[in-house]
């Protein structure tokens, strides 16, 4: 790697700036792996520095080693031209490094005011008692530093997760944090939502704060991020300016391979005729979740559901799964009206779904890959309720075959998973069922580059095998890459539905706005 | 390069042996070894009184009663819930199991009677808990009061005798030298095991308490799975508590006071975890054993019942303890948040 390279860049880019933060050779070695390998990592003030790399490539690590989380086994972190040590995050916040993760960490119970000053109290307080007004006036202070207009006296339960970011990035700047680390904040946000994160951490930026950015979507990187340091498998591969680079050479970075493209890139040729209408819906309705649905899914095809977050696709499809009750309107599965009333008939009627959620829906966290993978199929794998362990291991062999799940192990435990591997694992407890309407909610989200492309090409496979199959994805690209014919939601109902052919960013906003 | 490899394969072994001994399995390793060095401890300072076969039998046949409530607890437990009524079963079925056999129930029918209204009673929380959605600790708290209640009030208090002595020879026979009460709380221990790892309701079970939003969305019937683990400890409890009015030759409304703790302590300290999702029968055996062991050799040390009290309290405490620390350990630079 030319190093000395990369440093000369930086040093012309951002030659008066100010190092504020330096991680120099760290290590750190967790039982069997070592996830990070002599690190160096720098961060200047006033720069939006992007982290990527693929799971498992030591992002996480790094960023715990930052906020305090891990401690490193070797190696300095010099803050302001001091050598620290982090002890914890609590130490870490105190120093002026916060961290925003990708799982929000707010007190759903709590108003917005005491979530911006939970554990920062002893600020504002006389003996532990809490000056309520203040505290809410100081709270509208960074608020409207970050131009969010939120009420400080709002339960944090009733924002969304939108907003429920933009009080974590205030809980930061009531810390008066210097360095603001931000693990994968747009995996939930809309696009819209997205531009406007976009627009306070230009403003963070322009305060002289820096953000540390970890992102699977290289496209936010080029956007937002005026350096890219890019890890694998706990090294180093480089630190770059982004004006140096382009989506592919970051991409090879990543992976150390040259991936194909052509899952990223839209518009595929069609490569068989969609066949059997294998799913009607008619007059689908639930309150003001959905209403009037109507639609149709042919075997062979890929139907994507593109719509804001919160337009109602998910509740939609949690309605057709059995999932959730539904108000009115008929599920028609071959030309059958059926009543789906739990999830156990959806599957009998052979209809699978990924959940959006993989964590809290979809994985047994505590079972290992085989347990995961045959437990929707395990009736079929026993006899008088005694699980007949033979068959069971060859079944879930089988898939973890067919998926090239890593590690090849049925017995390895889905806790230890990279996230791509685990959303396999969570796929394959579907495929395992053999379904032929298959629902998959954002099966890409927050996993990485190589294990997205091999999902878009399992998809593409079904779909060949006459599968029919259902994506909702609040990622454009994906949406038009991977869909046959896209039906776009908005408040609850189907505002259009575009061919392929026809379909761009462009008009699909239109519609969902 | 071939060197490299074969270095690998080393390290390769190396994580499968950790593996091997896994967090899970070094914390059964852990209570099993905290047993042994019990035994240890009473043998020494009990001056041979603990180490006799007249008293191993004794503790064996104490230890039996907890095993089998504790069975039925371990699946409930693994389905993130708790059942604290259990100590007040074992008195409510005794009075009425006693009120069958005086009624001239035969004392099989007596027993398989009393096993089936308790699964009834058990499978009545398991509905509300499962149906309305109401924490189990509250509903088995409340029904921990009711089943007392009931068996007070029916008794007006006072024990009822039981005259059937094969019914009596549940609790007091043997079968061969071994106690009647081990070899039943042997067979269930052995049927649990076997239904918890080798069923689909047993996957289920763990299912449902690792992960209940998935269990739902995967096609598990969640809310059946809840009544059958209430059903199995209602069940269960009928049967410990058939074999206890054996043992005292009585239905009595005031036996298994605090039983309840014993049974979870057992439990917990055999490495189920109380947020569910990870336990096996074994763990509960050996726990079982150390919360006998502990008010055997205590009283054989005669220590009197008072500081059996607290001694019992700190080992559910370090119990618990442990099962937080091992936890930790165990998802510690795995899980990625």
């Amino acid at each position: 790697m030319d190093r000395g390279k990369d440093d000369e860049n930086q040093g012309i880019v951002i030659m008066d700036s100010e190092k504020i933060f330096v991680m120099k050779d760290i290590s750190k070695r967790f039982p069997g792996v070592l996830a990070l390998d002599n690190v160096s990592f720098e961060v200047y003030k006033g720069e939006v520095h992007a982290l990527v790399g693929e799971n498992g490539a030591g992002k996480s690590t790094l960023i715990k080693i930052l906020s305090g989380v891990y401690q490193p086994d070797g190696g300095q972190i010099i803050y302001r031209g001091n050598e620290i040590k982090i002890n914890n995050p609590r130490q870490a916040q105190e120093f002026g490094i916060s961290t925003i993760y990708q799982e929000l960490t707010l007190c759903m119970n709590l108003t917005v005011a005491d979530n911006i000053f939970l554990g920062n109290e002893d600020r504002k307080t006389i003996f532990g008692y809490i000056d309520e007004n203040k505290l809410n006036r100081e709270c509208k202070k960074y608020l409207e530093q970050l131009e969010a207009d939120i009420n400080p006296k709002m339960l944090v339960s009733s924002l969304s997760v939108a907003q429920q970011q933009m009080v974590e990035i205030a809980k930061a700047l009531a810390y008066e944090s210097e360095i603001i680390i931000m693990d994968e904040p747009t995996a939930t946000l809309t696009l819209h939502e997205t531009n406007k994160l976009f627009e306070t951490i230009k403003k963070l930026k322009e305060q002289g704060k820096s953000i540390i950015y970890i992102s699977h979507r290289l496209e936010e990187v080029f956007e937002i991020a005026d350096t890219v340091t890019v890890l694998r498998d706990g090294k180093l591969i480089g630190t770059k300016p982004v004006s140096d680079l382009k989506y592919d050479g970051i991409v090879r970075m990543m992976v150390g391979r040259k991936i194909e493209n052509k899952y990223l890139r839209r518009k595929i040729e069609r490569s068989h005729e969609v066949g059997e209408v294998l799913l009607a819906v008619k007059n689908l309705t639930k309150g003001d979740i959905f209403k009037n649905i109507n639609f149709k899914l042919y075997a062979g095809e890929i139907l994507g559901f593109s719509g804001l977050v919160g337009a109602g696709r998910t509740d939609l499809m949690r309605g057709i799964f059995g999932l959730d009750s539904i108000d009115e309107g008929e599920v028609i599965i071959k030309e059958e009206v059926k009543k789906i009333k739990s999830s156990r008939d959806a599957i009998n009627l052979g209809i699978g779904m990924t959940s959006e959620d993989r964590k809290n829906e979809g994985l047994f966290l505590n079972f290992n890959i085989r347990e995961n993978v045959t437990i929707s199929y395990l009736e079929s794998l026993t006899k008088y309720g005694y699980i007949r362990g033979g068959k069971e291991k060859e079944h879930a062999n089988r898939f973890i075959k067919y998926l090239a799940i890593n590690p090849n192990n049925s017995e390895a435990g889905t806790i230890t998973l990279s996230g791509g591997n685990q959303q396999k694992v969570a796929i394959a407890k579907w495929l395992a069922t053999s379904p032929e309407i298959l629902i998959m909610d954002e099966p890409t989200r927050g996993i990485d580059v190589g294990a997205k492309a091999e999902i878009y090409k399992l998809m593409r496979l079904l779909a060949t095998q006459g599968k029919g199959i259902i994506l909702i994805s609040s990622e454009l690209p994906e949406i038009l890459s991977m869909s046959d014919r896209i039906i776009v939601m908005n408040k609850g109902e189907i505002i259009g539905e575009l061919l392929n052919e026809e379909a761009t960013e462009e008009k699909i906003m239109e519609l969902a706005v | 390069m071939s060197i490299d490899d074969n270095s690998n394969k080393k390290l390769k072994l190396g994580s499968r042996l950790k593996k091997r001994f896994s967090i899970f399995q070094l914390r059964n390793f852990g209570v099993l070894f905290a047993l042994i060095i019990l035994c240890i401890f009473f043998a020494l300072m009990s001056h041979g009184r603990f180490f006799t076969v007249s008293n191993f039998l004794t503790v064996a046949r104490q230890v039996s009663l907890a095993t089998i409530v504790g069975v039925g607890l371990t699946f409930v437990m693994i389905t993130a819930n708790i059942d604290l009524a259990v100590g007040s079963y074992l008195a409510f079925s005794g009075i009425f199991v006693a009120a069958l056999l005086y009624i001239g129930f035969p004392w099989y029918l007596a027993l398989l009677s009393i096993m089936v209204i308790m699964a009834l009673v058990g499978m009545l929380v398991g509905v509300i808990v499962a149906k309305q959605k109401l924490n189990s600790l509250i509903i088995t708290l409340a029904m921990m009061g009711i089943a007392r209640g009931i068996a007070l009030a029916y008794s007006g208090g006072a024990p009822i005798f039981i005259k059937n002595d094969a019914f009596i020879s549940l609790g007091t026979g043997y079968i061969g030298p071994i106690p009647t009460p081990v070899v039943i709380a042997a067979i269930v221990l052995i049927i649990g095991q076997f239904v918890l790892r080798k069923t689909s309701l047993g996957r289920y079970i763990y299912a449902t308490g690792g992960n209940e939003e998935a269990a739902i969305a995967s096609g598990i019937n969640v809310d059946r799975i809840k009544i059958t683990v209430f059903a199995i400890s209602g069940m269960l409890s009928g049967l410990a508590g058939s074999i206890l009015a054996g043992r005292l030759f009585s239905g009595n409304p005031t036996a298994g006071q605090g039983f309840e703790l014993d049974v979870i302590s057992a439990v917990v300290i055999g490495g189920t975890s109380l947020f569910g999702g990870v336990g096996h029968m074994w763990g509960t055996l050996i726990g079982a054993f150390i919360v006998g062991i502990i008010g055997n050799g205590l009283t054989i040390l005669n220590v009197e019942y008072f500081y059996q009290l607290i001694a019992k309290g700190m080992i559910i405490y370090i119990a618990v303890f442990i099962d937080r620390q091992t936890r930790q350990a165990g998802l510690r630079g795995k899980t990625r948040l």
